[in-house]
């Protein structure tokens, strides 16, 4: 941020906002209710420099935002809670008695619904608060990284969500998933008449969109209802029954034509599809899911 | 782009709450799927931070809102009403069978009923001496609280009166209208088909027989002219209980509190009490039962020309009077389509039916002359005082042929006046005919008329002895 601050000093302050810039930070400033929660325009400025230049404005990288499409990001921020938040960070103690006043009882119940329990989730919004509360000095406080483009609220619940896995990976001996079914000492090698069926089988996931991955794993993998998965992806629960219902379909379809390609007769390509699954050296789990990110523990916690 | 978000980590909180508010840009939210589809940690994550579903949430109870209002009353009527029709259907349909057949039997007076098969079968022709015609003539008429039941077990209604037990079979018929039209040769159509309502609803006022004549009481055809009523078809319809055979009643007739029931299995039982108690009838007759009918016997005395009838007439409930009459040819075919004028003091026209049947009605009294002619028949001129208030049955029977016959009645003869001297029956082929004729009708008690299959007709004044006749 010291190039922000310089930037400030030498009055491009505000360059990356658009030409009209004083009028429209003024214009930010007051939607944003900034003032109340102690926040300077200077600090509210360069908040929402740093936002948005982490995120681009929402375009993608290579893509360089114009004035308007700067415009739409910041109006598009959720402004007071993106004040309220900022100013915590920064330790304003109006920021904070606001804080309280409106998400100390919506924290706390979220904190409950999330760890199924008064006593964890009472337990559990506690520590959270003590942690924002606690590196509110520095800027170092995770309510610095709330960007105002989701609400504050759900940022606080993701967070609880966040420190509750945490929590429970601390405290609980977890057997990663591959153990559960670990691979023989010696892999024996797949039968010839098997091959085809693995590669087209690693083909066809790997081909898939991202969403329909998600959708597949949410369900079948996660045991995740079609509610769950509406909700998530804001549509009828109908629908993601008739998006399984066609992607499974589509699936068969794809292995059908993968396995056709790659040598195989339309009728052994059927026979194929025929064969037991656990005759397959694969894990459908894994293949469907393939992550190479890091432990989600090691990111939770900055 | 997001700095925290780069390939190989996980999406921070800020990335994967904007993600479920969909404040993601369309590039940063694949990303955020396709690291969600291979993360099943911040699948969880995410899966964790929804916010509670609206139904999770204690929503107020609605107050006031009984379990039968709205759409849910309507429901659950709509369910009540298919099942009280599907009841009422399943516990009507076993006795819809009878009833259908009771719905195609036509209705009592004052419709036109059904001709009784006995009645439409044609006899075979009996020699007539000559000159006189000796075809008996059929006067049917129905009588009050009697009811008869076809062959195929229809039932009767008759909606005209209460049945009078006490009464005399004669007098009770004259009450109700005990009309008869006289016609010869083979027994015609009935008279409940051939006379319309208004004819019918009269009392009669013929002076009837006393029931000690000796003829009157003669069931067999006499030498004279015997002429039997079948009274089916205008009794009341009478529910009588269950047969002792617990089958179902084929025909019934009943005359008073005596009733005869003929069941399925031809059997025939008999009921003092209005079908209170049952008795089997030992049957005399050899084939199978077809129907049971009461009818009444008439008797003229005296024989009368067959082609010069005397005017029967009733008084009719109204004060109007009214003509009627069935067109006949010498055979006792019926003649429909004939052409029938009443040519003075009122000149009307009309047509007989299909039936043979013709009707003047709203008549003032007087002295008509009455003209029918059809082709191929001799036209027939008459003259047929209507009393006043009267209702007034001149039957005709039309000669083959071209000549013109002409046929007086005297006007005096205002009512049924049979008592007196045989007419001097002319033959049928004279030209012109004065036939001023008087004979004595005696009506007797009516009595049981069973039809059997092979065409006997058994008759009993009580149900209980049977005389074929």
């Amino acid at each position: 941020m010291g190039s922000v601050e310089a930037a400030s000093q030498s009055g491009d302050l505000l360059l990356p906002l658009p030409a009209a810039q004083p009028a429209f930070l003024d214009e930010l400033w007051h939607s944003a209710d900034a003032k109340s929660c102690g926040l300077t325009k200077a600090e509210f400025a360069e908040a929402l420099l740093r936002v948005g230049e982490k995120h681009n404005h929402n375009q993608p990288p290579e893509v360089r935002p114009g004035e308007a499409q700067r415009t739409a990001f910041y109006r598009a921020l959720h402004l007071p809670e993106f004040a309220l938040a900022q100013a915590c960070a920064l330790g304003h103690e109006l920021a904070w008695q606001r804080f309280l006043t409106l998400y100390r009882q919506p924290l706390t119940q979220a904190a409950i619904a999330i760890a199924g329990s008064a006593t964890l989730g009472h337990e559990l919004a506690d520590s959270l608060y003590a942690e924002l509360y606690g590196l509110r000095v520095g800027g170092r406080s995770p309510l610095a990284s709330y960007s105002g483009r989701g609400s504050f609220l759900g940022w606080l619940r993701t967070t609880l969500a966040q420190r509750h896995i945490d929590h429970h990976r601390r405290t609980h001996r977890e057997s990663p998933l591959d153990d559960l079914n670990p691979p023989a000492a010696a892999p024996t090698p797949v039968p010839a008449n098997l091959q085809p069926l693995q590669e087209a089988l690693i083909r066809t996931f790997t081909a898939l969109p991202a969403e329909d991955r998600f959708l597949l794993a949410s369900y079948f993998l996660d045991r995740r209802t079609l509610q769950e998965i509406g909700r998530l992806l804001r549509v009828h629960e109908a629908t993601i029954s008739r998006r399984l219902k066609r992607l499974t379909a589509d699936l068969r379809h794809q292995l059908l034509h993968n396995l056709q390609s790659g040598g195989l007769s339309r009728r052994a390509a059927e026979e194929a599809l025929g064969t037991d699954p656990r005759d397959l050296e694969i894990n459908l789990r894994a293949l469907l899911q393939t992550s190479q990110s890091t432990p989600f523990s090691d990111q939770a916690t900055p | 782009m997001s700095t925290l978000f780069q390939p190989g980590q996980h999406p921070d909180a800020d990335q994967l709450n904007a993600f479920v508010d969909h404040a993601l840009p369309p590039h940063e939210r694949e990303q955020t799927l396709a690291h969600l589809a291979t993360c099943p940690h911040c699948r969880g994550i995410v899966a964790l931070s929804m916010p509670p579903s609206e139904e999770a949430l204690p929503q107020p109870k609605p107050v006031g809102t009984p379990w039968f209002s709205g759409w849910k009353l309507a429901w659950a009527a709509a369910a009540t009403t298919a099942a009280l029709f599907a009841m009422i259907a399943l516990t009507l349909h076993p006795r819809k069978a009878p009833e259908d057949v009771a719905s195609v039997h036509p209705p009592a007076i004052p419709e036109r009923a059904p001709e009784p098969p006995a009645a439409k079968a044609p006899e075979p022709a009996k020699p007539a001496p000559k000159p006189a015609p000796t075809k008996p003539r059929v006067l049917e008429q129905p009588a009050p609280g009697i009811s008869t039941q076809g062959i195929n077990g229809l039932p009767v209604e008759n909606r005209d009166s209460a049945p009078l037990p006490q009464a005399s079979p004669a007098t009770a018929a004259a009450r109700n209208g005990f009309g008869a039209g006289i016609t010869s040769g083979p027994p015609p159509p009935s008279f409940a088909a051939r006379s319309s309502g208004a004819v019918m609803a009269g009392p009669l006022a013929i002076a009837p027989g006393t029931a000690q004549d000796s003829d009157s009481a003669s069931i067999q055809p006499a030498a004279g002219l015997s002429t039997s009523m079948p009274l089916h078809q205008v009794g009341r319809a009478i529910r009588f209980g269950s047969l002792p055979s617990n089958l179902p009643i084929v025909s019934t007739a009943a005359h008073g509190e005596q009733v005869l029931a003929l069941d399925t299995q031809n059997t025939l039982f008999r009921s003092d009490d209005s079908g209170q108690h049952w008795q089997p009838v030992s049957a005399p007759w050899k084939s199978r039962v077809l129907r049971v009918d009461l009818t009444a016997s008439v008797t003229l005395r005296n024989p009368v020309a067959a082609t010069a009838l005397a005017p029967l007439s009733y008084a009719a409930p109204s004060g109007t009077s009214s003509l009627s009459g069935t067109l006949t040819d010498a055979s006792g075919a019926i003649i429909s389509g004939a052409t029938v004028t009443l040519l003075s003091p009122q000149a009307r026209t009309t047509q007989t039916d299909t039936s043979g049947h013709y009707l003047f009605s709203g008549l003032p009294a007087g002295s008509y002359t009455l003209q029918a002619s059809a082709s191929g028949f001799m036209s027939s001129t008459s003259t047929v005082p209507v009393p006043a208030a009267h209702q007034t049955i001149a039957d005709r029977i039309l000669t083959v042929g071209s000549v013109s016959e002409t046929v007086t009645v005297s006007a005096a003869n205002s009512s049924i006046d049979l008592i007196g001297t045989p007419s001097e029956a002319p033959a049928a082929s004279t030209p012109k005919m004065a036939a001023p004729r008087t004979a004595t009708l005696k009506i007797a008690a009516p009595i049981f008329d069973l039809t059997t299959e092979s065409g006997e007709h058994w008759v009993s004044p009580d149900g209980q002895t049977w005389t074929r006749r």
